[in-house]
């Protein structure tokens, strides 16, 4: 049998396998049984078809057309896979905890984190080891501009507080999703990570001081409940970029780039898990936070605070250590 | 499984001969599935993208705007009249916007690329498709890395400086991506720095629209056909060169399709015995004609159909001197 026999023979096939591509692909409810049988068999069909071609003498034409026919079904049977929920369950509760727990990357990034926050609070808090340690990291103008914030601050309304968090997920998640690519090339990720730290550290010690007076009260009133929240996912997501910053060169005996994907692949929840945390966090620092002495007394922020770390602590540790399974 | 092969139609060589291989300019991603076939993709090139990503861009953010829009109307119409808009509702509104612009920035293309099969509007309309490395589909988290290290890809920021005429100087960033550019153009699947991490590639998916085989109106041509010995055997190579010039018959001239022909024609016309004055151009249709078309005639029953698939190549007029052989003469 001759090319074009069999050629003419088979397109009616084809023709039907080439609309039904269509059709499943834009159906987005669970296909019918019928239809997912029938459209397999035409696929092996057409499978069976191309091996046939490629391999006798067949007009390129053909076979090209075979090619892509062939491929575009190839993507309607073996598609995209969503999270399934008891993997998202195991992922959150299981994996990610505990890939954290043992990650050294996390691990380095808190210690630059808390590190150079330690540091750069104690410099700016104790005056008279480097004078003007704080106005010398932020700035004279953004130091009194912070000041005077503080010391107006008399709470805000319910409208504002809700506003005000959805402005704290756009802004600290995008900079925490920000630290995690630009650690890719480490070099900008550690210099976004260590300016974070530094300029934050200088601002905690600056307000916290005992001459920053009324507004170092607010000040104090208005970080603690959200601070654990919000400092740690910066610490991770940091962390699990610096995983991937550095999977490509400690490839660990396995090629480049694939030590990379590998890698990549693993911090991804920690990113998400990170995300998750600045979430939390910008509904406390819109909601918690800014309400006045009289209304939430600090001690209740200070127990959110407690609470908060407690919380991260168990999941951190507990959920985290690489228990044995029995 | 993924191996590195160039696609049939261009392999004018087999590789098992050990004879040179002629990589295609364009480069293919090809796939071995478990129905045990190899097909093979054409990988899209960055300016194939940057055209999708600019359409993904424009109707995400289109989308944003008009659902934004509709919720800020349809609670003022609604609730306005009673007072309740200005406050706490009103607020309400800016806080899922503030949301909302959030995940269309960070997941947008993630969202879409895991649940509609690794495409982005802008690529199903550009016909691409996001595919794993090897050739199967990606997952939630392959699509959720490739589309966060995007911003890598879009970097180095340039900042434009405006000055509006109030004497403040406004810095306007401007993506340059040429980070993305200089990466893709580094190896040779056109992949992004997003794409390296997640282990991705982006494939055109397009159906190629010619695929019969070439029918011929010239009478002539099939009665050259019987002519030839049935006892020469066309090798797959030559089916393959022949099929390519056929193919291509439509898009060249008279003297062209004669001074490629020449190159063949002498000497099958001295393996098969045939007059030497034998029309090149006839010569090889008819061995084409031999080599793919079945002996029996008469097979125009195509039933119109509306579907891109093989239509029928356009024929091409042989010229006219020398129409047969000389045996073939009165």
């Amino acid at each position: 049998m001759k090319a074009a026999d069999i050629i003419q023979r088979r397109e009616i096939e084809w023709a039907k396998l080439e609309g039904m591509c269509e059709a499943i692909s834009q159906r987005k409810s669970r296909q019918n049984a019928q239809l997912v049988n029938e459209f397999a068999a035409l696929y092996r069909n057409a499978c069976a078809d191309l091996a046939l071609a490629s391999a006798n003498q067949f007009p390129p034409g053909t076979v090209d057309y075979l090619h892509s026919l062939v491929a575009k079904a190839h993507n309607q049977l073996y598609r995209s896979r969503a999270f399934q929920l008891t993997e998202i369950l195991m992922m959150v509760f299981h994996d990610t905890p505990r890939r954290i727990f043992s990650d050294p990357c996390v691990h380095v990034a808190g210690l630059i984190f808390w590190g150079l926050f330690g540091i750069s609070a104690w410099l700016s808090y104790e005056g008279s080891v480097w004078p003007n340690f704080a106005s010398g990291v932020m700035g004279d103008e953004a130091l009194q501009q912070m000041e005077t914030t503080f010391e107006d601050f008399e709470g805000r309304t319910f409208s504002e507080n809700m506003f005000m968090a959805a402005f704290y997920v756009f802004n600290n998640a995008g900079i925490g999703l920000r630290v995690f690519v630009s650690m890719l090339p480490i070099l900008p990720g550690l210099i976004l990570l260590g300016s974070n730290a530094v300029q934050l550290g200088a601002a905690f010690g600056h307000m916290l001081s005992p001459d920053s007076g009324i507004a170092g009260d607010n000040f104090k009133n208005f970080v603690t409940a959200h601070g654990p929240f919000e400092l740690t996912a910066i610490v991770l997501s940091a962390g699990a970029g610096l995983r991937i910053g550095i999977s490509w060169l400690a490839t660990n005996n396995l090629r480049r780039l694939d030590s990379l994907q590998v890698n990549a692949k693993k911090s991804m929840p920690i990113a998400l898990c990170a995300v998750a945390f600045f979430f939390i966090a910008a509904f406390i620092e819109g909601f918690i936070s800014p309400a006045p002495e009289t209304m939430i007394p600090w001690f209740v922020k200070a127990a959110i605070a407690v609470l908060s770390s407690g919380l991260m602590m168990f999941y951190f540790v507990i959920l985290g250590y690489p228990w044995r399974r029995r | 499984m993924v191996e590195r092969k160039i696609p049939m139609v261009t392999k004018l060589k087999a590789d098992a001969d050990g004879g040179p291989v002629f990589s295609p300019v364009d480069n293919y991603l090809t796939v071995s599935t478990p129905e045990n076939i190899a097909f093979f993709y054409q990988v899209a090139g960055p300016f194939q993208r940057a055209i999708s990503f600019l359409l993904d861009f424009t109707f995400s953010q289109a989308a944003y705007w008009i659902i934004f829009l509709v919720i800020v109307l349809v609670l003022g119409f609604v609730l306005g009249p009673f007072g309740l808009f200005a406050g706490v509702l009103g607020s309400f509104v800016m806080f899922l916007g503030l949301i909302g612009a959030f995940f269309v920035y960070w997941f947008y293309g993630a969202f879409m690329e895991t649940f509609y099969n690794g495409r982005t509007w802008g690529k199903m309309i550009c016909r691409q498709r996001v595919l794993n490395a090897d050739g199967s589909a990606i997952n939630g988290s392959q699509a959720l890395l490739r589309n966060f290290f995007r911003l890598v890809d879009t970097g180095p920021i340039f900042l434009l400086p405006l000055d509006f005429g109030t004497g403040d100087q406004v810095f306007i960033p401007i993506p340059t991506a040429i980070f993305g550019l200089a990466v893709m153009c580094l190896n040779r699947d056109f992949r992004r720095i997003g794409d390296l991490v997640a282990g991705t590639i982006v494939v055109k998916e397009e159906l190629k629209r010619s695929g019969k085989v070439v029918r011929f109106t010239d009478a002539r041509v099939p009665l050259l056909a019987d002519l030839l010995p049935s006892s020469f055997v066309v090798d797959k190579e030559m089916a393959l060169a022949l099929a390519s010039y056929v193919e291509r018959r439509p898009f060249l001239g008279p003297s062209r399709l004669d001074e490629i022909a020449r190159r063949l024609s002498p000497l099958l016309i001295e393996k098969m015995n045939l007059a030497p004055d034998t029309n090149p151009d006839l010569l090889l249709c008819s061995l084409y004609y031999k080599t793919f078309h079945s002996d029996s005639t008469g097979q125009e029953n195509i039933s119109p159909r509306r579907s891109s698939s093989p239509r029928i190549p356009i024929d091409m007029p042989i010229a006219n001197s020398d129409l047969l052989p000389l045996n073939q003469r009165n």
